[in-house]
């Protein structure tokens, strides 16, 4: 079967196609959720809260892009709910540092590990981190996503930097020490 | 040595390909919460199907029973009425009899200048009426039988009529045969007269105790048997027998034919004494929406913000039909809109319209207009952690309006029911989405931003009201009917403790018929 045609039965609410839809995007979903939570079983409930979104939207879409990106945009927007009502976006004043161009080794450091690193990082910085590296959204548009300005923006992804240096060069001269 | 790498691209290498499969449990869990919705879907069909149902029934009687009443006119109010009107006929026939038949009795003693002359001129007269009618007789008497057999009441009050044809016709008959004026005649012929008008009469009780078709006919073949038979040894005495014999098989069929006639008058009359069951009822109402709980149907955020109704209009047409004095069943089809707005609400533009995440409310599609911009509730900010621009802005609000074609299925149950009326009624709507907008107003700006998507095409009302109404005349009453309509299902998803409902003061004329 299509992805059209399975998009036209899940809108449907057909639980087969939905099913399947699962099968083919859960894991790169759940990943993209295990990088915007603290842990793993919040991970696991943002995915959660994403698909029954996704399901009950899908009727909006309209084919316009891909289903991926629709269905990634929902996640991350549901992730980033989840920090809103809690009022992660209320730290405003701060000062800004200046971004330097922080290089490292790239040897023997596993995914769980730099995983384990994004998740330890402080909510917004984390959040701004993986929107701009890892989702490549703009200044621009994570200030707005977050209500901030592209300053504050630009000065989290710079402490958001100097603390994964910290982490991974502290991890490379203790290698089996726990992190944090 | 190991290359350098900037920190950012490390990340993005490593986490590429990176993916990891959920433990099964949450598809079940996601499963669960869409089947959870299902469940309720499926409620509501049972609903729509029961409420479909009784509205093709109302339908179908209202329609049904207009071709019933046009065809048997069988109502049996209408019988006990008629029976009356039939039996004061027959009193009158009764003295008109016994007059004819004293005056026979009476040996000619008056010589019944007006009776005599009148009675032989009535057998003429019929049997004129009957050769010219003679053609489509045949066809005539199908027509009568059929209709004999559908419907005693009919021929009842059809037989009352055939008898004032013949009174009318023996007052205004001036063909008189001059040549019959002998006393003898004059006594026979009256004699034959009065057998008939007694058959008549008998004709009149036996139906009026029977209510079988069979038996009367049975009976008034009987009867008009008889007459013949009085008649013809009658006129066997006068040398007559050949024209008068006519006469009485053709006085047969006068009767009958007569009754043809009398049909569609008939039907008519009793139309007219029928009741008014049936009630048209154009309406327009004053509608205000709000929600008895705390909550939003646009966003968690605005759980707490005021929220303030639009009055909106509702109009439409109703209809109802009178199960018995006191309880009537109504139905109907109304356009209403709502609207409310929910106040306290900051906007701000963003600048990059490829902004990737939307939806700062989670119910409202955004439309091209509203896409750039993000809603926040003004009391969920504090004002002593959030910059100055945003304490700054003046608040404004977000305006939902929303349309629905309703079609009310309800009981009524009247109180009191005089010139002035009291009743209450009670029943439930069926709500069918048709209109669904959102509007942002900052600064007085009104700006259409989007639609709801949490509105179900269908949902459905609980309805109470009181209703008030004055008769004007026998046919029309204004109406008030201040009704509260508790919604349901009206929101796939809403925050907080929403719980929509409207009050409509609907107000018009009803119409009897």
């Amino acid at each position: 079967m299509s992805l059209e045609q399975l998009i036209e039965r899940c809108k449907k609410n057909d639980a087969k196609a939905q099913s399947q839809i699962y099968k083919l995007y859960a894991s790169k979903l759940f990943s993209l959720s295990l990088k915007y939570s603290r842990n793993y079983a919040e991970a696991e409930d943002n995915l959660q809260d994403a698909f029954v979104t996704i399901f009950k939207k899908i009727e909006q879409f309209k084919g316009k892009g891909s289903l991926e990106g629709w269905m990634k945009r929902i996640t991350v927007n549901t992730a980033l709910q989840c920090y809103r009502s809690v009022g992660v976006f209320d730290i405003i004043n701060e000062d800004q540092i200046e971004d330097v161009n922080i290089e490292i080794d790239d040897d023997s450091i596993s995914i769980e590990f730099l995983l384990q690193l994004i998740q330890g990082l402080p909510d917004r910085y984390r959040l701004v981190f993986n929107l701009y590296v890892l989702d490549d959204y703009s200044h621009k548009e994570i200030a707005d996503m977050l209500n901030i300005s592209t300053g504050t923006s630009k000065s989290n992804l710079a402490r958001a930097r100097m603390i994964l240096k910290d982490k991974i060069e502290q991890h490379k001269e203790s290698p089996n020490s726990q992190i944090l | 040595m190991s290359d350098k790498k900037h920190i950012d691209r490390l990340f993005q290498e490593k986490l590429k390909d990176f993916e990891v499969t959920p433990k099964d449990a949450v598809w079940e869990n996601i499963h669960d919460r869409i089947h959870k919705d299902k469940r309720k879907r499926r409620i509501i069909p049972i609903w729509w199907q029961v409420a479909g149902v009784a509205a093709l029934l109302a339908l179908l009687f209202t329609v049904g029973s207009q071709f019933i009443s046009e065809d048997t006119g069988a109502n049996p109010n209408n019988t006990i009425v008629d029976t009356e009107k039939k039996s004061s006929d027959s009193t009158q026939d009764d003295e008109g009899l016994s007059t004819s038949t004293n005056d026979a009795n009476g040996s000619n003693n008056n010589s019944s200048g007006v009776a005599s002359e009148s009675i032989p001129n009535d057998s003429e007269h019929t049997t004129k009426d009957n050769n010219e009618a003679s053609n489509s007789n045949s066809n005539k008497n199908e027509k009568i039988q059929n209709y004999l057999n559908s419907s005693s009441t009919n021929k009842n009050s059809v037989v009352t009529n055939a008898k004032r044809d013949a009174n009318k016709k023996n007052v205004s008959n001036n063909i008189a045969d001059r040549d019959n004026k002998t006393s003898q005649k004059d006594a026979i012929s009256t004699n034959k007269n009065s057998v008939v008008n007694i058959s008549e009469v008998d004709e009149t009780r036996g139906i009026t105790t029977d209510t079988q078709n069979n038996k009367e006919q049975l009976e008034i073949g009987k009867l008009i048997k008889e007459s013949k038979n009085n008649t013809n040894s009658a006129i066997a005495e006068l040398n007559k027998k050949d024209d008068l014999e006519v006469d009485a098989e053709i006085k047969e069929l006068s009767i009958e034919d007569a009754i043809a006639e009398a049909n569609t008058e008939d039907t008519k009359d009793e139309k007219e004494t029928k009741r008014n069951r049936w009630n048209i009822s154009p309406n327009v109402a004053p509608v205000y929406f709000n929600s008895l709980g705390k909550g939003s149907s646009l966003d968690d955020q605005f759980v707490d913000n005021t929220k303030n109704s639009e009055v909106t209009i509702s109009y439409g047409v109703g209809g109802s039909y009178a199960i018995n004095d006191k309880i009537k069943v109504r139905a109907g089809i109304n356009k209403v809109n709502m609207g409310y707005s929910t106040e306290n609400v900051i906007a701000f533009r963003s600048i990059d319209p490829s902004s990737a995440l939307r939806g700062q409310m989670k119910n409202v599609s955004v439309n091209s207009s509203g896409e750039n911009m993000t809603y926040m509730s003004a009391e969920s900010l504090d004002s002593n952690s959030t910059p100055e621009i945003i304490n700054s802005k003046s608040s404004g609000s977000i305006n939902q309006r929303f349309g629905f074609i309703e079609v009310p299925l309800e009981m009524e149950y009247a109180l009191v029911n005089n010139k002035f009326g009291l009743n209450v009624i009670g029943g439930f709507s069926t709500l069918i989405v048709d209109e669904n907008e959102i509007y942002s107003v900052v600064d007085g700006r009104e700006l259409r931003i989007g639609e709801a998507n949490n509105i179900n095409n269908m949902s459905y009302s609980a309805n109470f009201g009181f209703g008030i109404n004055y008769n004007i005349s026998d046919k029309i009453k204004v109406n008030v009917e201040p009704t509260f309509k508790y919604q349901i299902n009206t929101f796939s998803d809403s925050s907080g403790d929403f719980q929509p409902f409207f009050i409509g003061i609907y107000t018009g004329l009803s119409y009897k018929f």
